[in-house]
């Protein structure tokens, strides 16, 4: 009854052009024991089966060192999803059917016996739960265990799917590499088990609807393109901006640092959003040939203009919210003379015909005044007034705003009459509210990048060229800093950085929309 | 929607009214509502429209029903709502009421406006409806018309007026079904019309789609020969001679006209393309949580004996959740338990709203229903005699599932 039925149309679905739900598969969790499972994963996927979007024939399996059972693993995972699930409060019923695709495997990563057995494991699954050959590897262990996981997979015979026809794919989570020699490196290894195409790098930041939603701006809209490049942008500001401190990730952040923990992945991804050609279609390849031409097209920076042109800062103790917060280099697990920047300010080009002499400004920093992501668009003045000067002194040139988060949504600000006799021109705000106009929850990123992945869709993972293009870019920049060894400016938690940031737009004449 | 935002309200009512007068209090109530020092805020709340609705009311029953759904609608699609009733036996005039509703965020702040006008039309100018629901939409926003109590008479001024039109055929019973498919024939081909009670059964057509998501189980689907819906009865409702017509269009059935039926519920027959098939409503006492009219479950029998397979989508007891259960030959039963919550109406409606071109799917069910009934089914018959989802007199209440 099964032979040659691929091509049989489910007839309940004709003229509706289908649903966007997973097929069947088992989805590998190593490092299921670890906060991101708990925190992201399980809860997202739980809600994806609540949307109706995961078949019954998924599986999930949690893979880690500490032994578990079963029962205790999925008690573990329904508290975590009572507190982090967007269908919370849990409906006994939908979670008991969730949680009983859900088991635990308990290995040494390093040992090929675990592989072994995790595959008979999965062997069994397929015809327990008819999960039809079908792997997604998610690995959520630190980086720090990628290539074995990855070798030991490829030499478990892991890396093609369990039955003729199904796939195995596998998803790396960020950071892809600390440096270009090490993202090549990783990028290598992946290489050697798996193809590009079985390869998700996922930068849970495109993921959020937001963030998409800078694509359907641009190019669903004829109104934007046409001033859309340097003729009429003056220049861009993208300010990734956070209120939080560490969080007790000292110790990682000691080695990443504000450059490679946000602006190296997330802001340059943003910015190859907001700076690509238009696409010829939607598919993860011609989306992401345009974001990583963006990439390649990013002049790297001589060590004169590190210095000139970047800043690093670091935080010292501060207010925020109303509450004093402690200096970055008092916070655990950091070292009390650490010169690792919680900052980070740098002026950028895009050479190519559309961006050429167009500057963006990127700023990224731990502890500021606000939670604030945004991307500004700061367009020319008029080129031509017949007002006169006293009329338009109020007056300031267009700006957009792109709000990524909070209160997501866009800002035009134009030129408007003030009421009255005389023709006196005042700049005034347009505000479009995400949430004004559609009211219904956004699904979580992990929620839309889980179900990409399962279905096999690139175009919000970033490809092997993409991650080596940024590293490229920014290995001109940390090798400047490294090179003249100056420390951060100290800035006080709860203000928009130290003063040199200030001094860097200052020296363009121009200002940060948020200071 | 029991987490919905908390509400501000403001408005303005008077009697004997013209279209001026309510179109200066819209103005104003919405200014005063909106207002930067009653918000707060620097800059104004958003006033959001995503279309104008028109709600003709047919009495005050259906004004607490449709005044619920809107309610709940309003979340996914702010609009300017313009609800109508008509007095024609009372003195010539016109009473308005207006409400700016603004859904508030965390802290109270404004974060969404969107205004309900109340018309009352009596006498002549009940005649004349477009004379005074025209002057007060929003220019450039699609106009949609929920008629909700009966089903519009296609030289209806207010079905002129609107680019889509609502209807609820659970509000006129399966004997109202063939008006609607009139409607869309005759009167309505550029329009689109979208039944509440179809919407009401959407998760239901999803659910039973994803059971055949599955390669393995879609060439069940031409060998599908028995198909049960359960019900609450109680109530008028057209959902489960709804489901039968989607499954019998969606699999290609042929109705064979006369249908037999008893206390308990009726059967349909059809022809299909390896054989014959069986479609079964079966009408169940109220009982629990759920509400007359409801869905039950849903059951497919594909063969016979040991190489049957059977599908079926099962709602719980409250309403909650129900399940998908899918029995293949030689393979492990195969079961899901998915949430059936009450937004799930709401959000489907909304996505019929979204919907851009005419439901294909819906006009082929009606077909099918209408066949199944003992009619005609399409063109060249004389129109319904009445638009409370009259027949043309062929089998009057066959169809009736209660």
């Amino acid at each position: 009854m099964t032979e040659g039925t691929e091509d049989l149309q489910n007839l309940f679905r004709a003229g509706t052009g289908g649903q966007r739900i997973s097929p069947p598969c088992a989805v590998v969790i190593f490092g299921a024991s670890g906060d991101l499972t708990s925190r992201k994963l399980v809860p997202a996927l739980y809600d994806l089966s609540l949307a109706g979007l995961l078949p019954a024939e998924l599986a999930v399996v949690g893979v880690a060192r500490r032994p578990l059972r079963d029962a205790e693993f999925r008690d573990r995972l329904r508290d975590a999803a009572e507190r982090h699930s967007r269908g919370a409060p849990l409906n006994p019923r939908t979670w008991e059917s969730f949680a009983s695709s859900i088991t635990y495997f308990s290995g040494d990563l390093a040992d090929p016996a675990t592989y072994q057995g995790l595959k008979r494991r999965l062997e069994e699954i397929d015809t327990q739960r008819g999960t039809a050959g079908n792997r997604l590897y998610y690995l959520a262990t630190p980086p720090s265990f990628f290539p074995v996981i990855v070798h030991r997979l490829g030499e478990a015979g892991l890396n093609v799917g369990g039955q003729p026809g199904a796939f195995a794919r596998i998803v790396v989570e960020k950071p892809f590499g600390r440096d270009l020699a090490s993202a090549r490196e990783l990028n290598r290894q992946l290489w050697e088990a798996f193809g590009e195409e079985q390869i998700f790098r996922i930068d849970h930041y495109l993921g959020k609807e937001t963030v998409q939603n800078i694509l359907a701006f641009r190019f669903a809209n004829r109104l934007w393109e046409p001033v859309w490049n340097s003729e009429h942008v003056d220049h861009v500001q993208i300010t990734v901006a956070e209120s939080i401190g560490i969080e007790g990730r000292g110790a990682y952040y000691e080695e990443a640092g504000a450059f490679r923990d946000v602006i190296e992945n997330h802001m340059l991804q943003l910015l190859a959003l907001v700076a690509m050609e238009p696409p010829i279609n939607f598919s993860a390849d011609a989306v992401r040939d345009e974001t990583g031409k963006v990439l390649k097209a990013l002049r790297p920076l001589s060590p004169s203009e590190v210095g000139e042109w970047t800043v690093r800062g670091q935080y010292e103790a501060g207010w925020i919210d109303g509450r004093p917060v402690p200096a970055y280099r008092s916070e655990p697990n950091v070292s009390p003379d650490s010169t690792t920047e919680t900052f980070a300010a740098l002026r950028l080009f895009i050479d190519n015909w559309r961006w050429a002499g167009t500057p963006f400004y990127l700023r990224h920093g731990k502890r500021m005044p606000a939670r604030l992501t945004e991307v500004a668009i700061q367009f020319k003045p008029a080129p031509h007034m017949p007002f006169s000067g006293h009329d338009t002194a109020a007056l300031e040139p267009n700006l957009l705003v792109l709000r990524i988060q909070p209160d997501e949504g866009i800002t035009l600000r134009f030129g408007a009459k003030v009421p009255g006799m005389a023709m006196r021109i005042r700049s005034v705000n347009m505000d479009f509210l995400y949430g004004s106009s559609f009211l219904t929850p956004s699904p979580e990123a992990y929620e839309r990048l889980l179900l990409d992945c399962l279905l096999g869709d690139h175009t919000l993972f970033t490809r092997a060229d993409a991650v080596e293009a940024s590293w490229r870019f920014s290995m001109s920049i940390l090798e400047g800093w490294r090179s003249t060894h100056e420390p951060p400016h100290p800035y006080p938690a709860g203000t928009w950085g130290p003063a040199p940031a200030e001094a860097l737009l200052e020296r363009d004449n121009r200002r940060w929309r948020r200071r | 929607m029991a987490d919905r935002a908390p509400l501000l309200e403001g408005g303005w009512q008077g009697e004997n009214v013209d279209v001026a007068e309510v179109k200066a209090a819209l103005v104003r109530s919405l200014r005063a509502l909106t207002s930067h020092e009653r918000s707060g805020s620097p800059h104004p709340p958003i006033r959001a429209s995503l279309l104008n609705r028109i709600v003709r009311i047919a009495g005050s029953w259906d004004e607490v029903r449709s005044r619920e759904a809107l309610d709940e609608l309003a979340e996914l699609h702010p609009s300017r709502t313009i609800t109508v009733e008509t007095r024609p036996e009372e003195a010539t005039g016109l009473d308005a009421r207006v409400s700016i509703r603004c859904r508030l965020r965390e802290g109270g702040e404004p974060l969404v406006c969107f205004e309900e006008v109340h018309l009352r039309a009596r006498g002549e100018l009940a005649a004349h409806l477009a004379s005074v629901v025209a002057p007060l939409l929003i220019p450039e926003m699609p106009v949609v018309l929920w008629h909700l109590g009966t089903i519009p008479s296609g030289d209806d001024e207010l079905v002129r007026l609107s680019d889509r039109i609502v209807v609820d055929s659970d509000a006129v019973g399966p004997a109202g079904l063939d008006a609607i498919l009139w409607l869309m024939e005759q009167h309505c081909p550029n329009k689109i019309v979208t039944d509440i009670a179809w919407a009401g059964i959407a998760t239901w057509r999803e659910l039973l789609a994803r059971l055949f998501d599955p390669t393995d189980a879609r060439p069940y689907q031409r060998l599908v020969d028995r198909l049960a819906v359960r019900f609450i009865g109680g109530a008028p409702t057209t959902r489960p001679i709804l489901m039968v017509g989607f499954v019998a269009s969606s699999l290609g059935w042929v109705p064979v006209p006369g249908d037999t039926k008893d206390a308990a519920g009726s059967t349909y027959g059809f022809r299909t393309a390896t054989g014959t098939a069986l479609a079964e409503l079966v009408q169940l006492p109220p009982a629990g949580l759920l509400r007359p009219g409801e869905l039950l479950s849903v059951s497919l029998q594909a063969g016979q004996g040991e190489e049957a397979a059977y599908f079926a989508v099962a709602l719980h007891e409250d309403g909650s959740c129900a399940t998908l259960r899918s029995a293949l030959p030689g393979r492990p039963e195969r079961t899901i338990t998915v949430p059936m919550g009450r937004p799930a109406w709401a959000a489907s409606l909304s996505g019929e709203l979204d919907r851009r071109r005419a439901d294909t799917a819906y006009r082929a069910c009606l077909e099918a229903v209408v066949r199944c009934m003992g009619g005609p089914g399409l063109k060249g018959t004389a129109a319904p005699t009445s638009s409370g989802g009259g027949t043309r007199g062929r089998g009057g209440d066959q169809g009736e599932t209660r």
